[in-house]
């Protein structure tokens, strides 16, 4: 079932306000832009290359190519096969113009065109580097938008129980439950139930709202503190959701409890991998760009510094829920 | 400078950059022979380890799964050390289709991962990860049971991987990337019993119907019924399972399992009944029964002896079942044909001891008894399961085969040309 089916369904049984229901509807309707195609940045640079190499050529050709008919004739006159091939010594005069452009070729085309290609390689290696900065943050957006994909299923699963009265609950859950002491959710877990949905609808618009503003990767070291900060609000509402569950055993055992509890430690731990993944990456291009000589390449490239996650970001801190 | 010189050196020049790019390719593309266990915590014995090698070796043959075991005890994060681990050793860099599984097991941290490789996301989920960890794996783990954990969850991976081949849930042309993370962690809790106690089952009545003896088994697995003593065991059975570690996990399979099997049947014999199916799919074991106090009781010792069940989780006879061969017309006449059995005598996994050894056959002219423990086959010490079985059954007609017995604390050497296969 897709989510808008689900939260239509909770607006229509009132366990979604009509605020929150179109929050979450928005919000987990964005996705994740792909990076636009072949970037310009390295066309302009083929052109460069190719504009060299043309220049290059045409300079060679002209300094093999005698100067013109009659400023040759009126140098030389008429070349005399005998002397100009058959002096012992000497290079004949035959030749003189292709040594010549022979020598211009060593001293000044091939270092040029070497010089080239080195640079060019160092422009592709910043390229691609900066290419994985993008894919790594294109994973950790993916995996945010992945959990936060969970919450309508999570709100509904918790909100059944909410509603559910005696009876119903121990039909929901296997036969087993009629050993334990099912119950439906008190006064005080419904209201803390209905401020939870309120905080997690309201944080997940917001943190969404800072992940459309990054494009590409982010730029800013505070942007992202600040999406971090939000993602992690918004998972703390998440988990507050489940830990509604630990003072009923009935609703703790219920499969769909376990499921979702594995999805959210599973989306939650696909997020921290991608954050390595993204720290890898802007670190070892951030390094690049301010090495020499490539830093000289990537000023001229306009490529920027990237943001990265603080070095602690790994460690967590929500509420642990345990289900047994 | 002449000019033949200036050429030369152009192109020495050239030829050396060409080089300086190649020989970086190559150097990538330099790699080892991969072990599927790596033991660095040192929490594994001998036969252990080489069951669970072996287990995993069959799991890449039949179903193209790299899965790899790793224990550590200096991972501070294990999950984060689970996905480096899984790009260090490019797990499922041996499966064709680049299928990998890699289990991160940290007992100072008292942890335990699987991590899933990234086209395997999408039949190992996280939630069914966590939940073979949890209700297989761990339960085992608390009994200080750490391979047989590891191998009776493999048996619910293989479950799995057979569903997805029969749905196609497979992706079959993938290559070895590193994992994103997928998998899930839980607490290992190895030798560490379970406090707190389990809600008491109720107790579950054998009938005077042995297929209704069978319902009531299968309904008590139904509810989570763990209990050794039911009413529906036989005696022996009720023996055998007070040491028995039985899983939330393996319960729901007996119940999953039997949904699939038809025909349900039984043939009654004096006070021996046996409950039986059709022969596809061939995950439908039979129930052997005993008339005990007037009632159809499961006798799972004897069961647990004549019933084995190979790498797919299919069941086989391979040695008839002496006293229940009545409902099997079949299966006895190739046993005395001597079709399915070449050794004649059968052993314990967990403790190599031999538990039966048929009158008549080559194991009881070798000299082997109830009750010998297997200390060496060949040139093998403390051999696994698998590896007597190889040595038993690779070996060629007419070759001196050497097991080696422990009886009553002695050592005794029993040897005889191999019988033909």
């Amino acid at each position: 079932m897709s989510y808008e089916d689900r939260i239509a369904r909770m607006r229509e049984q009132g366990v979604l306000t009509q605020e929150q229901a179109e929050r979450l509807s928005r919000s987990l309707g964005y996705t994740p832009q792909a990076k636009e195609p072949g970037s310009p940045k390295q066309r302009r640079l083929w052109l460069a290359v190719a504009l060299v190499s043309v220049l290059a050529a045409l300079f060679f050709m002209l300094s093999i190519i005698p100067p013109s008919p009659e400023i040759a004739a009126s140098a030389a006159q008429i070349q005399d096969v005998r002397t100009s091939l058959n002096q012992p010594e000497e290079i004949g005069q035959m030749s003189n113009s292709l040594t010549s452009g022979l020598s211009v070729a060593l001293f000044i085309i091939i270092p040029l065109l070497l010089l080239l290609v080195w640079f060019v390689s160092l422009h592709n290696g910043l390229v691609s580097k900066e290419e994985r900065v993008f894919e790594s943050w294109a994973q950790v957006e993916s995996n945010y938008q992945r959990r936060s994909e969970l919450i309508p299923n999570m709100i509904e699963t918790v909100s059944k129980f909410m509603r559910f009265e005696q009876q119903t609950l121990t039909a929901v859950v296997d036969e087993r439950s009629e050993a334990m002491a099912p119950g439906a959710f008190s006064e005080e877990d419904a209201a803390t139930f209905r401020s939870t949905v309120e905080e997690i609808s309201k944080r997940q618009e917001a943190s969404t709202e800072m992940l459309k503003d990054i494009k590409g990767a982010p730029q800013s070291e505070s942007g992202l503190e600040n999406l971090y900060a939000a993602q992690q609000a918004l998972g703390a509402s998440m988990h507050r959701i489940l830990a509604l569950a630990e003072n009923y055993p009935v609703l703790r055992s219920a499969d769909q409890m376990q499921t979702l509890q594995a999805e959210l430690e599973g989306s939650e731990n696909r997020i921290n991998i991608a954050r390595m993944r993204f720290n890898e990456a802007a670190a070892a291009f951030n390094a690049a760009i301010r090495r020499m000589p490539a830093s000289l390449v990537a000023s001229m490239g306009g490529f920027k510094r990237k943001a990265y996650f603080e070095a602690d970001a790994g460690a967590d801190k929500h509420v642990k829920v345990k289900f047994e | 400078m002449t000019r033949r010189e200036t050429l030369l050196l152009a192109v020495a020049l050239l030829l050396a950059l060409f080089a300086a790019g190649y020989s970086v390719t190559r150097f990538e593309n330099s790699g080892y022979e991969p072990a599927l266990l790596e033991d660095r915590a040192k929490i594994f014995g001998m036969t252990g380890s080489t069951d669970v090698s072996d287990y995993h070796q069959a799991l890449l043959d039949d179903y193209d799964i790299d899965y790899r075991v790793v224990t550590t005890n200096d991972a501070p994060d294990l999950n984060l050390f689970a996905a480096k681990q899984f790009e260090a050793l490019s797990s499922g860099s041996l499966s064709t289709s680049g299928r990998g599984l890699l289990l991160v097991i940290n007992p100072q941290s008292n942890l335990v991962r699987l991590e899933v490789g990234r086209n395997l996301e999408g039949v190992y989920t996280d939630s069914f990860v966590a939940y073979i960890e949890k209700n297989q794996m761990v339960p085992f783990f608390r009994k200080n049971r750490v391979a047989d954990g590891i191998l009776a969850t493999t048996e619910l991976i293989i479950s799995r991987a057979q569903e997805a081949n029969r749905s196609g849930a497979f992706d079959v042309s993938g290559v070895a990337e590193p994992s994103t993370g997928a998998g899930a962690v839980t607490q290992a809790n190895i030798g560490v019993e379970k406090t707190g106690k389990a809600p008491r089952m109720p107790n579950v009545a054998a009938s005077g119907s042995p297929v209704e003896s069978v319902h009531a088994y299968i309904s008590a697995m139904e509810r989570g019924n763990a209990r050794a003593d039911l009413d529906i065991y036989s005696e022996a059975a009720r023996e055998m399972l007070k040491k028995w570690v039985v899983t939330k996990a393996q319960m729901r399979n007996v119940v999953r399992e039997h949904r699939k099997c038809s025909g349900e049947r039984f043939s009654i014999q004096g006070n021996m009944a046996v409950v039986l199916y059709d022969a596809e799919p061939r995950v439908c074991n039979p129930y052997l029964l005993r008339m005990e106090g007037g009632k159809w009781r499961i006798d799972f010792a004897y069961m647990q002896k004549y019933i084995r069940f190979d790498t797919d989780n299919h069941w086989h006879m391979p040695w008839g079942a002496k006293e229940f061969a009545f409902a099997f017309p079949e299966k006895s006449a190739k046993s005395s044909s001597g079709d399915d059995c070449r050794w004649c005598f059968t052993f314990r996994s967990e403790d190599m001891v031999i538990v039966s050894v048929d009158s008549g056959s080559v194991g009881e002219k070798m000299g082997l008894e109830e009750g010998d423990k297997i200390i060496e086959a060949g040139e093998m010490k403390n051999p696994g399961m698998r590896q007597v079985f190889n040595y038993l059954y690779d070996v060629d007609e007419g070759e001196i085969v050497k097991i080696a017995v422990l009886r009553g604390g002695d050592r005794r050497i029993f040897s005889c040309p191999a019988p033909p296969e």
